[in-house]
């Protein structure tokens, strides 16, 4: 009755597979018409691979045979040689499938660099594509065509985004007039809990976040691009001699004090706190006693405003006034009772501790050298001819354009935005209200805003290759040497390219391909999606731990990519970057500084590779409580690549329960007795139990609030025992083969902007054979990629 | 001053446009009204829903707020979205049972509720539609048609004035010359995409469609913002609001936000609103809350937490409790379907099925609980109840997001 049932919905499906027989006999009892297990059902599944769809799930059905997932244990086993036929079936499907690059725009982190380059502006606390929608990123990476998107909204903002920076370009006439201007303390914000303000002075009491001193005259920021000179006197007050120890006010007697000089805007939030994007242009030492001038150059934005703060001060001040209430002598009962600085202003007057005290904030600006802008010579040249027309508008755009395009421009395409500038022109406009009409269309014109990559053949034509190659290695425009050598052909030479890639990885852009390929493969952009609990994790606010622990990663993938390290590294390594409150986190002595440097590690530190970061151990976590599910998804999907299933519909999610009475633990054993959950979780648990020694901000544990210690040691899906984090990592590092592959197709997918299809495997394999045999360098990994024939095609 | 020929025929026909504007949104129908109030972090189940299904549920703990309601409002049990199956997407599928991931191999991508409404009215108010939250982390509930999250404003003073005051003659006239010149460029930039497209492959034209699509979008956009630019706003009583946005205002803010919402349907500035309560570690400033709001739900069944999140959901269901009282005596009530819920089902567990959901309002017959029990193991979809209050919105739909049909029971 049954199989009658099964076979009639099979003649439905349009492309019946040869190896029917098989799947029906093995598989459709729990992926037919009455179970989906894992929502996977193969009856009504098409043979047909040039369905991208039907190709990923038929890669998934490859997966488990290959791998001898499916069927499960208890099931009858397959002849080998039907499994065999049956692989071979689908390989041969999928072999023929490679997927093309659909043309892609760029997204928000490039646009933002190529705008930079382009004009040469400071981009640094100017985000021209501040509003833009979040960039879609189905395939891990917001590099992928096919997956971001242009939208009207987006267009809008595009309009938008070319008018800011058109304010910044195009900037004819004389120099702003450079102004001296002093701020007193009576211009300082208002006092509040963390501050005390005089009409002589304002004091910083602690590094608490909302601490941050700002001029309520200048909030609306400088009013001109340019370069500013910020003279500040100030003197560090208290900072030893006071009754205080170090542990109440958690702060480092042998420093200096320091001063930190944000610049901000208005326009993200409010001045006296952590802006979601903000400069740090400065960090100054500040001497005891006497009022000493600091001076600092800087750029500033028109919109831009200082925001201090003490960097290394005490904690907040609800903390210090039970302090110095303690501190008051026993005689005292009556007033210790009552010091708190919020309720009673002059009960601050008993705090004996370190204050940074601030008298005077100064302004000089915008100086002169700075005008007219470099932006705007850049695009006018340094001596524009004497008669500004429609001619001379047609030559600064064309020259622009061909930057902007990233190749060679036609006359013929140039027309119609000289055109639109002549007849601004015509319409009684000055010349450079209507040549922003021109600049604006190109900022806005799709050959602008997408990488053409026409891939005539199938190979990239030496324009296409060297966007394709900036935007790997900086996410940014080709500089004009690399468009130099695509105008000559010489990228086509293997050594040309190799060396131009070379020298493009020792170049600082590469920052742009750390952060934003690390950003997303580990995560970090998500860092502070799901903040750390503020009471529970204070201290990831007072060190402002988010920054910290991001910096880390990025410096560790830095380095292994500057040396040329293996990246076995990443899964298990005996150092790291820290700085003194990250190392403080790791519990590891003599680090000291706010600057990271290099930190041997100590098997008993239980750090080193990606699974001992804070920011991973950060992101996997909710800011509350650790879930070793969530973790345990994380490891499979970017230490192995394979992503398990998302969980069946029906079964009733575990409800935390943290009385006390059982662990998390405890609650998956029992989740894993149900059949179908056992089959994923225990290939996910055993990761996540591994790293349930680290709370939700990274710190080492060994024991869960309510008590009950933490059982760290499972047994990995294929076999393998560990008793912790440590002996874990040995086994991954053995098994780095897979983590290659991994990486690499991540790598691949950021590079060439398409998911990888099976097609792409055999080639993949010869890469990671390759790389094997030179030792696994990260530095080399990259080169191979750039070699490869997938980034040279479309 | 002598009018060119030209000239005067433009002028006549913005003249003669406005009558048929004012038809279209009709004086014979009440126009309809949707606002959706959602909450990122879900109600405590055990809290909100009835045992007892139909007309004579005792009211749970979170529903004595709502108890004067109770004959205005629709409850539901045992909906949700058959594709999510984790908490952490509820809130960008909870308007419309789509991710954003699988959006695009559907043909209304994973458009949310309020949109579709929203793009059905466009035009016949000065805002389309309005969308507020709380703090800067609100955002990703509601999505257009290509796939991109709408935006909030979660600042009152500037929903208010963004409402209610009039820019400067000056403003107005820079705001005027600026739509215009973007019509300008995008008429130069449509050309130049004709010659991009020419040296690309299929797939890429498709691709570059989306570019096309925009361009029409934004044209529209110009000329609908280009004809409100010449009207004045509505007028509101009082002026803008002063207080600092931000949940740790939230005793103050909450029901503010609401009144700006009863506001903005009131004069008629917009028919579709939405209004999210975002996930937040933040501590919401109310009498007895002491820990974060997102700790809270995560409460592990301490009791100190389940008492605490208590408060705060109960704060929250009686400021909308007090939301319905304001459109009930205004008479908008019967035009305007009122939806509160959440698209997680459990913040305990990250469940995101059994979804709280309550439809106020909007002309349906009300004071049911009403329990949509599984059949095979699939729940009824959420978005059956999206079809009816888009049906009731008057767009004739048959089908939305993972819709089988319009929900049965509601009528």
């Amino acid at each position: 009755m049954m199989s009658t049932l099964v076979f009639f919905l099979w003649a439905l499906t349009a492309v019946a597979p040869p190896v029917q027989p098989f799947l029906q006999k093995t598989c459709l009892k729990c992926h037919g018409p009455d179970k989906q297990k894992g929502g996977l059902r193969i009856d009504t599944l098409a043979a047909d691979f040039n369905d991208p769809k039907a190709a990923e799930l038929w890669g998934k059905v490859l997966d488990q045979l290959d791998a001898g997932e499916m069927p499960p244990e208890d099931e009858p086993r397959p002849t080998k040689a039907a499994v065999a036929r049956t692989v071979a079936w689908i390989n041969q499907g999928l072999a023929r499938t490679s997927q093309r690059q659909v043309l892609r725009r760029l997204n928000a982190a490039e646009y933002r660099n190529t705008v930079r380059d382009l004009f040469g502006i400071d981009t640094t606390l100017f985000n021209p594509a501040e509003s833009f929608p979040g960039d879609g990123a189905d395939h891990g990476f917001d590099t992928v065509g096919q997956d971001l998107v242009t939208s009207d909204f987006l267009l809008e903002q595009y309009l938008a985004a070319a008018d800011r920076v058109m304010d910044k370009v195009v900037k004819p006439g004389p120099a702003p007039r450079s102004t001296k201007r002093v701020f007193s303390a009576a211009s300082f914000r208002d006092d509040n809990t963390e501050t005390m303000r005089t009409p002589e002075h304002i004091d910083m009491v602690s590094r608490y976040q909302t601490g941050r001193v700002f001029l309520t005259d200048l909030t609306q920021g400088v009013g001109h691009d340019g370069e500013y000179v910020i003279r500040i006197t100030a003197a560090a007050i208290n900072r030893t001699g006071h009754p205080y120890s170090v542990a109440e006010l958690d702060v480092d007697p042998t420093e200096p004090a320091r001063l930190n000089v944000f610049l901000g805007t208005e326009a993200r939030g409010k001045l006296d706190r952590p802006q979601p994007e903000e400069q740090l242009a400065a960090r100054l030492d500040i001497a005891d006693g006497e009022p000493r001038v600091y001076e600092i150059r800087t750029w500033m934005d028109a919109d831009a405003t200082p925001m201090l703060m003490y960097h290394n001060g005490p904690l907040r001040t609800a903390k210090l006034y039970k302090v110095v209430a303690n501190h008051l002598p026993a005689s005292d009962g009556d007033k210790k009772r009552k010091v708190d600085f919020r309720a009673d202003r002059s009960t601050r007057a008993l705090y004996l501790g370190p204050r940074l005290r601030v008298f005077s904030v100064e302004i000089e600006g915008p100086i002169a050298a700075s005008w007219p802008p470099p932006a705007h010579v850049r695009v006018f040249g340094a001596q524009p001819p004497r008669k500004l027309d429609v001619g001379y508008a047609t030559e600064v755009l064309t020259r622009l354009a061909r930057r902007a395009y990233r190749r060679p421009v036609t006359a013929q395409e140039m027309k119609p935005i000289a055109a639109l500038v002549g007849r601004k022109l015509g319409q009684g406009l000055g010349f450079h209200d209507a040549i922003r009409f021109g600049l604006k269309a190109i900022l806005c014109s799709p050959k602008f805003l997408y990488l053409r990559e026409r891939g005539n053949e199938g190979t990239l034509d030496q324009h296409e290759l060297a966007a394709r190659l900036s935007y790997f290695l900086w996410s940014t425009m080709p500089d004009d040497e690399l468009l130099a050598a695509a105008d000559r052909g010489e990228l086509a030479n293997r050594e040309t390219l190799i060396a131009q890639t070379r020298r493009m990885l020792a170049d600082s852009k590469v920052d742009g391909f750390v952060t934003n390929f690390v950003g997303q493969w580990l995560r970090l952009r998500r860092l502070n999606e799901m903040p750390p609990d503020r009471t529970k994790f204070e201290m990831y606010y007072y060190d402002v731990l988010d920054q910290n622990m991001a910096q880390e990663s990025y410096l560790f993938f830095r380095h292994l990519l500057e040396q040329n390290l293996s990246i076995a590294n990443f899964l298990d390594s005996d150092f790291t970057f820290a700085n003194k409150r990250l190392a403080r986190l790791y519990g590891i002595d003599g680090v000291s500084g706010d600057a990271f440097t290099k930190v041997a590690l100590k098997p008993e530190h239980r750090r080193g590779g990606i699974l001992g970061q804070a920011s991973v151990l950060t992101v996997t976590a909710n800011g509350i409580e650790t879930s070793p599910v969530v973790r345990g998804v994380w490891v499979l999907e970017n230490v192995f690549g394979r992503p398990p299933s998302p969980p069946p519909a029906n079964v009733k999610a575990l409800e935390p329960d943290i009385r006390g009475a059982t662990t998390v633990r405890d609650q998956l054993e029992k989740h894993r007795s149900v059949e179908a959950c056992q089959s994923c979780h225990r290939k996910i648990d055993p990761y996540g139990f591994a790293l349930e020694n680290f709370d939700p901000v990274g710190a080492f544990r060994a024991r869960y609030d309510s008590k009950r210690p933490i059982e760290a040691g499972a047994t990995t899906p294929d076999g393998h025992t560990f008793k912790d984090i440590v002996e874990l990592k040995q086994i991954l590092v053995a098994q780095k083969d897979d983590f290659a592959r991994c990486l690499t197709e991540k790598l691949m997918v950021y590079a060439t902007g398409r998911p990888l299809a099976r097609g792409d495997r055999p080639a993949i394999a010869e890469l990671i054979a390759q790389a094997k045999e030179r030792g696994y360098g990260l530095h080399d990994l990259v080169l191979q990629i750039v070699e490869s024939r997938a980034f040279q095609t479309k | 001053m002598h009018l060119g020929r030209r000239q005067f025929i433009r002028g006549a026909g913005v003249l003669l446009a406005l009558p048929r504007l004012e038809a279209l949104a009709g004086p014979k129908m009440p126009p309809r009204r949707l606002v959706v109030i959602g909450l990122d972090l879900g109600l405590n189940p055990v809290n909100w829903f009835p045992k007892a299904a139909g007309r004579d549920y005792a009211l749970t703990p979170l529903l004595q707020p709502l108890a004067r309601h109770r004959n205005d409002f629709t409850l539901f049990s045992k909906l949700d979205h058959p594709d999510i199956s984790s908490g952490h997407f509820g809130t960008p599928a909870f308007l419309s049972g789509v991710l954003p991931s699988g959006a695009k191999r559907r043909k209304d991508g994973n458009i949310s509720l309020d949109q579709r409404a929203a793009e059905a009215v466009a035009g016949q108010t000065r805002f389309t539609s309005i969308h507020l939250g709380m703090s800067e982390r609100s955002g990703g509930m509601c999505w257009t048609r290509a796939g991109v999250p709408v935006p909030t404003v979660w600042n009152p003073r500037a929903v208010f004035d963004s409402l209610f005051h009039d820019d400067s003659a000056t403003v107005r006239k820079a705001r005027a010359t600026q739509l215009d010149a973007n019509r300008s460029v995008l008429d130069v930039v449509t050309q130049d995409a004709r010659s991009f497209a020419r040296g690309l492959g299929h797939t890429d034209r498709q691709k570059l469609d989306e570019y096309f699509t925009s361009v029409r979008g934004v044209e529209q956009r110009i000329g609908i913002a280009r004809r409100w630019l010449g009207r004045p706003k509505a007028k509101a009583p009082g002026g803008g609001p002063e207080l600092s946005p931000g949940w740790a205002n939230a005793e103050t803010i909450i029901p503010l936000m609401y009144d700006l919402l009863a506001l903005a349907l009131e004069t008629d500035s917009t028919r579709v609103a939405t209004l999210q309560f975002e996930n937040t570690q933040a501590q919401p400033e109310l009498p007895g809350v002491t820990q974060g709001y997102h700790l809270l739900t995560h409460h592990g069944q301490l009791k100190e937490r389940l008492d605490q999140l208590f408060l705060v959901e109960t704060f929250l269901t009686e400021q909308f409790a007090r939301f319905l009282d304001r459109l009930k005596q205004g008479g908008l009530l019967e035009q305007t379907s009122v939806l509160y819920g959440s698209g997680l089902g459990n913040g305990n567990s990250h469940s995101s099925r059994d979804l709280p959901m309550l439809l106020a309002g909007g002309g349906f017959k009300h004071g049911q609980h009403l329990v949509y029990p599984k059949e095979g193991g699939r729940a009824t979809p959420l978005c059956n109840l999206y079809v009816s209050v888009l049906q009731r919105f008057g767009i004739p739909v048959e089908q939305f997001g993972t819709s089988t049909g319009a929900l049965d029971g509601l009528a």
